[in-house]
């Protein structure tokens, strides 16, 4: 159902991972995302796929949690190798076929490429909580504040989208299940009929949405919040040595895998 | 005849995830034809959960619901079939209308289940009338009428697929007295001409004192007392053991009691303590 999705969902949990400081997690990523388009040979590869396997360890994320994060991708994933595999020239793998070795080599690397990717964006959201990592990000961009960009508000938006979806899609469940009881038939039927099937669900969701706007801006209001001119925070982000150890391992990490791609590993 | 049972009835959430709680556990109960039961329970003790099996919105991890005998969940088209049996009113009903009308957002259900066109106005009609909502508003839109006329309006939206079990889940949470007196009476008045099946939801044990007649009381996602109120409530120290209450009246009377006035145990409405007290004084 669709409380399957895990979408922006967190695991609380004490580990390491989850003690790190958010804006270093953000760092991390960007460097996790950068080395997988750095990588080109087999040996990097390996060595992402045992880094990202090593960070679920320590993370104590589950191969399932990922995997079902990664289900609704799968679709683009198989597409994605089935069209290197016979896209790809190069000496075919038998005399006549079009798949050819360099096809299987590059369409393998490409699901390898996406699949870390997804994996390690999920790991990120698992292990921080939406508002430390919105936290994170204003910090992190607040650089650009000098040149008149509303971070704080954008950084706000985003927290308030995140921090909405879980009770959106537990009201989208609970005003289907009501329709369900009063007989709606979400699943058969063909496009049209299953569209306009759709609409006792959207015009509720649609009302209480904006019911809830309304209610925030108000409950906001009326704990005097006017932006984010001087606002201080509750809890101040600090580095710990450990940020440090994993920033600069992250540098060093990055260094390596440019100079692995230089030398064509 | 219509029974709705249950057979060793578990369910969880999430399963295979760290969220992962068992809801209810191993519930089997039998609700008969004609039956006025309450559900009683503190917030998370599975009674939301419970209802939702017996129309099939959930499915059980364990055990089978069963009626008239059959397995609701057998295949698809049964899953289909019981809600045409079994009606389920959620909490807080009013946020699910959507239709221009409110005619049509009643029509919806019974339309929905085969009903054909021509028996609609009747229908839209009868369920308006249980639930006292007068013909002017046909024609508004639902959303723009008051919190307890949009509760009545998505409560006679199911009365009118003719339920002949109807399950409502907190039914007057958040409305004024008078409101939600309303809505009980016009629930009563459905079964009485009916002759359905009511199970309501409900944490207001005044309510369950005047309306019901078998109490069943969840704790944990298990079940802990079922009987009729007179048995439930004598068990008040229990009862108060997993913050629930005994009725006004009760308190009342145990008051009286404990002052030396010999008001009998079993009284817990306003009625039978009022009878009681005279019959003491002799007035």
């Amino acid at each position: 159902m669709l409380k399957d999705i895990t979408l922006g969902q967190f695991f609380p949990g004490d580990t390491p991972v989850h003690r790190l400081d958010p804006r270093t997690k953000l760092i991390s990523v960007l460097i996790y995302i950068i080395a997988l388009f750095v990588a080109k040979g087999w040996l990097s590869y390996l060595i992402l796929v045992f880094l990202t396997l090593w960070i679920m360890a320590v993370s104590k994320i589950s191969p399932r949690c990922i995997f079902k994060g990664l289900k609704p991708m799968l679709f683009i994933i198989v597409l994605t190798g089935l069209l290197n595999i016979f896209y790809t020239q190069g000496t075919p793998v038998r005399e006549g076929w079009i798949i050819t070795w360099e096809g299987i080599d590059h369409a393998v690397k490409m699901i390898l490429r996406i699949t870390l990717l997804i994996a390690g964006t999920f790991l990120l959201t698992y292990t921080t909580s939406p508002m430390a990592l919105t936290d994170g990000l204003e910090r992190l961009l607040s650089p650009l504040k000098k040149l008149h960009l509303p971070v704080h508000e954008i950084t706000l938006m985003m927290s308030m989208a995140l921090r909405f979806i879980p009770t959106l899609i537990e009201e989208t469940d609970k005003i289907m299940s009501a329709q369900k009881a009063r007989g709606a038939d979400f699943e058969s039927g063909n496009l049209i009929q299953r569209a306009k099937a759709l609409l006792p669900i959207l015009v509720p969701l649609f009302v209480s949405a904006f019911r809830r706007a309304d209610e925030l801006a108000l409950a906001m209001e009326s704990r005097c919040y006017h932006g984010g001119e001087g606002r201080t925070r509750l809890e101040q982000l600090c580095f710990m040595h450990s940020d440090i150890l994993v920033l600069i391992s992250g540098a060093v990490f990055l260094l390596g895998m440019i100079l692995l791609r230089k030398a064509g590993l | 005849m219509s029974t709705l049972s249950t057979e060793n009835l578990s369910h969880s959430y999430s399963i295979g995830t760290p969220f992962e709680q068992q809801a209810i556990r191993r519930i089997s109960l039998n609700i008969g034809q004609g039956e006025f039961v309450f559900l009683m329970g503190h917030t998370g003790s599975g009674k939301s959960t419970f209802v939702q099996h017996l129309n099939a919105l959930l499915q059980p991890t364990e055990g089978r619901v069963l009626f008239n005998g059959e397995d609701i969940n057998r295949d698809k088209s049964a899953r289909r079939n019981v809600k045409k049996h079994v009606g389920l009113v959620f909490q807080y009903p009013e946020y699910q209308l959507f239709e221009e009308t409110v005619a049509g957002d009643i029509a919806f259900g019974p339309k929905n289940i085969g009903v054909p066109a021509s028996e609609l106005p009747d229908r839209i009609r009868e369920a308006a009338e249980f639930t006292g909502i007068s013909e002017e508003l046909f024609s508004r839109s639902p959303l723009e009428l008051s919190g307890g006329q949009k509760r009545r309006i998505a409560i006679a939206g199911v009365i009118a697929m003719h339920p002949e079990i109807l399950i409502l889940d907190e039914p007057t949470a958040g409305l004024d007295p008078a409101g939600g007196r309303k809505i009980m009476e016009n629930v009563c008045r459905y079964q009485e001409k009916t002759g359905a099946s009511i199970v309501v939801v409900s944490h207001s044990m005044d309510e369950a004192a005047i309306y019901g007649r078998r109490l069943i009381v969840f704790n944990q996602g298990e079940v802990y007392m079922d009987g009729s109120p007179e048995e439930v409530f004598s068990r008040s120290d229990e009862l108060s053991s997993f913050g629930l209450d005994v009725p006004q009246a009760a308190k009342l009377a145990e008051a009286l009691r404990n002052r030396g006035l010999s008001v009998p145990k079993s009284v817990y409405t306003y009625e039978q303590l009022l009878r009681a007290v005279r019959e003491v004084l002799g007035c």
